[in-house]
């Protein structure tokens, strides 16, 4: 159970800790891989929020919030690499599994190239909204929870991702058509 | 803020795509590691621990005419008591002596402007003071032996007149606190004043420099001043 490791780990049992890690490192390192772009500062935020979450678990009042918690130490230790870090920017080219039974391979490829294109374009808050409200579906007071934000920051933050993630599209289809017609 | 259904589902694809990712094995590791070096912080405790410290306290809400008021009241029931206090002390001290009767055992009355003794049978009639002043009833020393008394200087013999100039403040002549003793009946003056308007209930308080005189004078409404009460004290 969860909610038994956590207890445990609040107590003091670093095993029960360690345990909670292996199950959640991969989508936290995920995570901070999307928001970060660069699986090096992934990697570091990752350790760096763990290392945070190990330290000052006592002091965690309710243990079914362990998963938001640890979230939002991630998002932090997220922001400060970006912070320390600014000039340093190299961006990642993943490598894309193609499910042969998706019509057209080569379109899928193309419009994942997009998005990624577009996301690509959001700071390191607007990829964080944009993962807490897409990929975990949480509701704006549960992001903005999550992000230290009041929920009318994040309302308005979250127009404003979606409408630059629409004009990044929206010029990168124009771009592609044209030169498709000039080719 | 609900994003166009084409955009959230190639945004959903996207994400689910880029969160499939495991994390490396050396991260998993390293984390290991980097957390069993690092101590952890004590949980959230109440503190028990109370820190002695200078408080002032301000009263915010009162304004500081209240204040004011409040100290000036306190003084002034403060000054009240020593008043009481000291009054009580000198009563204990000196008791009020026995104003009509003298060491011999006569009682002094004023009769026609002039002071005289009689014994408690009504006989033995004798006149202590004689002449032109009008002279009334005073008070005995605490020994008996001398009587403080008034007197009014140039009374020309009219007490509806006199009463009349008192009360308006028009006459000349003045009234005077004498002491005159059973054993030598010439009349000592300790002090006088002058006429002037005075009104029932004006107290007169003559000071020297062996005892206080302290006499009384009250006068009915447009009247004479019909009695006259004094007392010896000690300084």
């Amino acid at each position: 159970m969860s909610a038994d490791l956590v207890e445990r780990a609040m107590a003091g049992d670093l095993e029960a800790f360690n345990e909670l890690v292996r199950r959640r490192i991969d989508q936290l390192y995920a995570m901070a891989r999307l928001i970060l772009r660069d699986p090096e500062r992934a990697a570091d935020a990752t350790q760096e929020a763990l290392v945070a979450a190990w330290r000052d678990i006592a002091g965690l009042r309710d243990p079914d919030r362990f998963e938001s918690w640890v979230r939002r130490l991630l998002i932090n230790a997220c922001y400060q690499q970006a912070r320390r870090d600014r000039r340093r920017r190299h961006y990642e080219g993943s490598v894309v599994t193609i499910d042969p039974t998706t019509p057209d391979p080569a379109m899928v490829l193309a419009d994942r190239d997009q998005v990624e294109r577009a996301f690509t374009h959001l700071d390191e808050q607007q990829r964080a909204l944009i993962v807490l409200h897409f990929y975990y579906d949480l509701p704006l007071a549960e992001t903005a929870a999550s992000l230290g934000l009041p929920v009318g920051t994040v309302k308005s933050r979250l127009h404003r991702t979606i409408q630059r993630l629409r004009t990044s599209l929206d010029a990168d289809a124009r771009a592609a058509d044209l030169a498709e017609r000039f080719a | 803020m609900i994003a166009p259904p084409d955009l959230q589902r190639r945004l959903s694809a996207f994400l689910d795509d880029e969160m499939s990712v495991a994390a490396p094995e050396r991260l998993v590791s390293d984390a290991l590691t980097a957390t069993a070096r690092t101590v952890r912080r004590p949980a959230w405790r109440i503190p028990e621990r109370w820190i002695p410290m200078p408080v002032t306290l301000r009263l915010a809400i009162v304004p500081r005419a209240l204040i004011y008021l409040l100290i000036l009241s306190i003084l002034l029931a403060m000054l009240a008591a020593g008043g009481l206090v000291v009054g009580s002390l000198q009563r204990a001290v000196s008791p009020a002596p026995p104003t009509g009767v003298a060491r011999n055992g006569l009682i002094a009355y004023s009769d026609l402007g002039d002071i005289w003794l009689v014994d408690e049978r009504g006989e033995q009639r004798q006149q202590l003071t004689s002449g032109p002043d009008m002279d009334f009833t005073g008070a005995w020393s605490p020994d008996g032996t001398t009587l403080a008394y008034w007197s009014i200087v140039g009374y020309d013999g009219d007490p509806a007149n006199e009463s009349q100039r008192w009360s308006q403040g028009t006459s000349g002549n003045k009234l005077a606190l004498r002491l005159i003793s059973i054993d030598d009946p010439e009349p000592r003056t300790l002090a006088s004043v002058s006429s002037t308007p005075y009104q029932a209930g004006q107290r007169f308080r003559l000071v020297t420099s062996t005892a206080i005189h302290r006499l009384r004078a009250s006068c009915a409404r447009g009247g004479w001043a019909r009695s006259a009460t004094a007392q010896h004290r000690r300084p």
